[in-house]
């Protein structure tokens, strides 16, 4: 050993031990030991959700072999959860893709190399577009998709192609959530930061199983309340009790749908109980309504336009009239007290309070609507942009707000701004450098008719990264259907075989994660960026050089000329020019590299926290406290959004709510971790969840077979009684995670005519002892 | 060639401030505690000149409420 080291080596062990002797039970969780010294530990966030924990994973040779909380990292301070623990075990599953596949004329797969695979690939574009047109070529990516990824994917199919036919698979997920921000605020994404745990009072969670979902966050609240007895409280609101309900100091169950009343009966009590900040509301709000009875988004082509109309606070007190605790005790199940206790909880001075919100809210199909009526009660109180006043809405993927929000993967989307504005059509051009009558100035489809066009035939390619659709979309069965048809080509790059390389034309193996060079963005605006820390197997590439690979070979070498060395930083540095200035602006990639994730906008070197608030944001007008820049005048809306019932709801024939959702164990369609031996074990399988009332009026048993049947299909699960989650009797739950037992066949396709966001939560069921 | 190491003890709610300024530094290696409240912190100079005038640099980071030398090799 060099002397260097060994004198390193001394130094770190003398102030370690110093440190065990001054604070007993210390720990350094990256500290290198003797045996790390072959190991080389690197930061990244992690593979799985919205939350971005930093992790370090330990590399050895050419192979990630451990795993660890970053505690360099504010977001989960050296903690981790089951999966990110588990995380590396996703790369070495024993079916992982290495080489591409091409489906030959008997639909067999064949083993490929996989540059013939992109020529085929590149050749079929080229020949759909020259026979069909721009739109009949489409990309369906992911939240799961890095930064780069999804630039090159909108660069390609809307900058040099012409088509807006990019969606991704958060539209399923937080299309509601940015539709809730943009009506409410002009601006998407959260005004706070997870720094708001630490300076809360309360926290109220809206229909979302944090403890499952966001497990970090919610061990943070937790350990907030730990320290702060009988001060600081957990709310849990939902339809079903949960991990998250029995932590939670109280439970306060509503009936699917209901919210909408529920939190506009919250607000009817602030004015009531003279709670309500007069001062703010006048000064930084302004009073809107939309339309009503907008529909479902059952009919092909459906389409809507919302119109806000300004009303005054008069009318919006005369619209909450309806919304008297009393008046909807009967259709919320929810108590007038509880009522009372919520709007008490959330208008009291001096007490800061925090919501967090995610799937509940945002598969809704009034997921806009329920959106903004939670900002109307923060913003009711002033209770916003101030540390530890937040409403939050979480977002589900590692990188749906980084790449599908912030870039833009989505049909009416540029990474600045809408194609319907010609100056964002004419910026984009610019940095892509292609004529703006490339870009096209309508959008076309979102994702639940991108993949009707696709059944119709209007669609007839569709490229799927990192996502897996065949067993995601609601209404399953029209959707693999229509994949499969005639006429239609699917590539499919991913890392495991699924359910959606099962309809596949061509397979292209990807990179997963630290397999190759990457950033993801989190639910705080918090950018993390991430090198290769191992090679991929075989033949797989990145998705990102995927998509350059065949952009070149579609003959646009000008525009995706990137070095393979350092395409990530080149295609990073000019993603960050869209989003220059004090709203919105990106951290360099060198201040990536080194920090654990650099919250945007990032500002003179120094991250803006709280948004909207002149204290923390630059881009306020310095001459008001709090400047909603979103919107003209700087003020927020207060909207006026009714309680409209469901589509299906449960009658005679169905009579229970079929609710869908995930477990802790398991990442989405589970195609990872169920891989991942431990992870599959804990939960090898679906399973119904039933109230034991309803169990037991069925003859029904813990893990006796149940037969589900909807208007759109039918299957046969184990029942699941008094487990970890317990639906409120006339409502059954069911987790997506297993390809086995296809939930999705059953949902049904109805979506929020503003975001397009379709509602897995809700529709009608018959339950039956099998 | 100066190797130190010492014991950081930041202020609290400033931790997060003394350790990315600590890690602009390119002669300093810093391992927080898992616990938030005491860091390592490594130095590796050129010279003892270098080590004081480090030394001086550190000290006037605000949020350090103590800073305790571990270990020094100086050659």
């Amino acid at each position: 050993m060099e002397r260097r080291k060994f004198l390193k080596g001394l130094a770190l062990s003398s102030a370690a031990a110093s440190a065990a002797a001054l604070c007993p039970g210390v720990s350094f969780a990256d500290l290198p030991t003797q045996v790390d010294q072959t190991m080389n530990w690197k930061k990244t966030p992690c593979r799985f959700c919205g939350v971005g924990c930093g992790l370090l994973v330990g590399v050895q040779g050419d192979k990630a072999i451990a795993v660890k909380g970053d505690p360099a990292c504010s977001v989960n301070k050296g903690l981790a959860c089951v999966k990110g623990y588990h995380s590396i075990q996703a790369l070495y599953g024993k079916d992982r893709l290495q080489k591409a596949y091409v489906r030959n004329a008997d639909g067999v797969l064949v083993e490929t190399p996989i540059q013939q695979a992109l020529d085929i690939v590149a050749n079929k574009m080229k020949e759909t577009i020259s026979n069909h047109g721009k739109d009949a070529v489409s990309i369906y990516g992911s939240g799961q998709w890095t930064i780069p990824d999804g630039y090159c994917a909108s660069k390609l199919f809307k900058g040099c192609i012409g088509t807006n036919n990019v969606e991704a698979n958060a539209r399923l997920c937080m299309a509601s959530a940015v539709t809730g921000f943009l009506t409410t605020f002009g601006k998407d994404e959260p005004m706070g930061c997870y720094e708001d745990i630490e300076l809360a009072d309360s926290f109220v969670t809206w229909g979302n199983n944090m403890a499952e979902m966001h497990p970090v966050l919610f061990s943070r609240m937790l350990d907030h309340r730990g320290k702060n007895r009988g001060r600081v409280q957990i709310i849990d609101l939902a339809t079903r009790t949960t991990r998250t309900s029995h932590a939670a100091d109280r439970s306060i169950l509503f009936k699917p749908q209901t919210d909408l009343a529920l939190a506009n009966a919250i607000c009817h009590e602030l004015f009531n109980m003279g709670l309500v900040n007069e001062t703010f509301v006048k000064a930084y709000t302004t009073f809107k309504k939309g339309k009503t009875d907008i529909g479902y988004g059952l009919e092909d082509g459906f389409a809507f336009k919302d119109k806000a109309e300004t009303i005054d606070l008069k009318a919006f007190k005369a619209f909450l009239d309806d919304y008297s605790p009393e008046k909807v005790e009967a259709l919320t199940g929810v108590k007038a007290s509880d009522i009372r206790f919520l709007a008490n909880l959330y208008g009291k001075p001096d007490h800061n309070v925090v919501s967090f919100w995610c799937m509940g809210t945002n598969q809704h199909t009034r997921g806009t609507w329920i959106n903004n009526l939670i900002y109307n009660i923060h913003l009711l109180t002033g209770k916003i942009s101030k540390p530890g006043n937040s409403p939050f809405s979480l977002t589900g993927q590692p990188s749906a707000c980084g790449t599908v929000r912030e870039v833009g993967t989505l049909t009416h989307k540029l990474p600045y701004g809408v194609v319907m504005k010609e100056a964002a059509r004419k910026k984009a051009a610019e940095i892509w450098n292609v004529p703006v009558s490339n870009i096209p100035a309508k959008p076309t489809y979102h994702t639940v008719e991108m993949f009707r066009a696709l059944d119709r035939g209007d669609i007839r390619f569709m490229w799927i990264q990192v996502t897996n659709p065949m067993v995601t979309m609601p209404k399953l069965n029209r959707y693999r259907g229509g994949a499969q048809k005639q006429g239609r080509f699917v590539v499919v790059s991913d890392i495991y075989p699924t359910p959606t390389t099962d309809i596949a034309d061509v397979i292209l193996p990807s990179a997963c994660w630290i397999e190759r060079e990457g950033m993801f963005g989190n639910s705080e605006r918090r950018t993390a960026h991430f090198e290769q820390l191992v090679p991929p197997p075989g033949e797989a590439m990145s998705d990102t050089w995927q998509l350059i690979e065949v952009a070149r070979r579609l003959g646009y070498e000008k525009q995706f000329g990137y070095s393979e060395k350092n395409h990530i930083k080149e295609i990073y540095e000019e993603y960050r020019l869209f989003h220059k200035g004090k709203t919105h602006n990106m951290a360099p990639y060198e201040v990536l590299k080194k920090n654990a994730g650099v919250i945007w906008p990032y500002v003179d070197g120094v991250s803006t926290r709280w948004r909207y608030n002149s204290e923390h944001d630059p881009a306020c007008d310095q001459s008001k406290a709090f400047d909603f820049y979103g919107k003209p005048e700087g003020k927020a809306w207060i909207l006026a959004r009714p309680f409209e019932p469901a589509p299906e709801m449960p009658d005679a024939e169905y009579p229970f709510w079929l609710n869908t959702g995930r477990v802790i164990e398991h990442w989405h369609s589970g195609s990872m971790t169920r891989r991942i031996p431990t992870l599959h074990q804990a939960v090898p399988e679906a399973y119904v969840e039933l109230h034991p009332d309803d169990a037991r009026k069925m003859g029904i048993a813990h893990g006796n077979d149940v037969k589900l049947t909807t208007r759109r299909g039918e299957i046969v699960l184990k029942a699941n009684v008094n487990g970890r989650g317990k639906p409120v009797p006339g409502m059954v739950f069911v987790p997506f995670f297993d390809e086995g037992k296809l939930i999705n066949e059953l949902t049904l396709d109805a979506f929020c005519p503003i975001s397009k966001q379709p509602d897995y939560k809700k529709c009608a069921v018959k339950v039956e002892k099998a | 060639m100066a190797i130190c190491s010492y014991l950081l003890t930041p202020t609290p709610g400033l931790e997060h401030t003394v350790l990315s300024t600590l890690q602009e530094f390119p002669e300093v290696e810093v391992y927080p505690a898992d616990q938030n409240n005491v860091m390592i912190v490594v130095t590796e100079t050129e010279n003892d000149q270098h080590q004081n005038e480090l030394d001086d640099r550190i000290k006037n980071i605000d949020g350090i409420d103590c800073l305790a030398l571990s270990f020094g090799a100086m050659q």
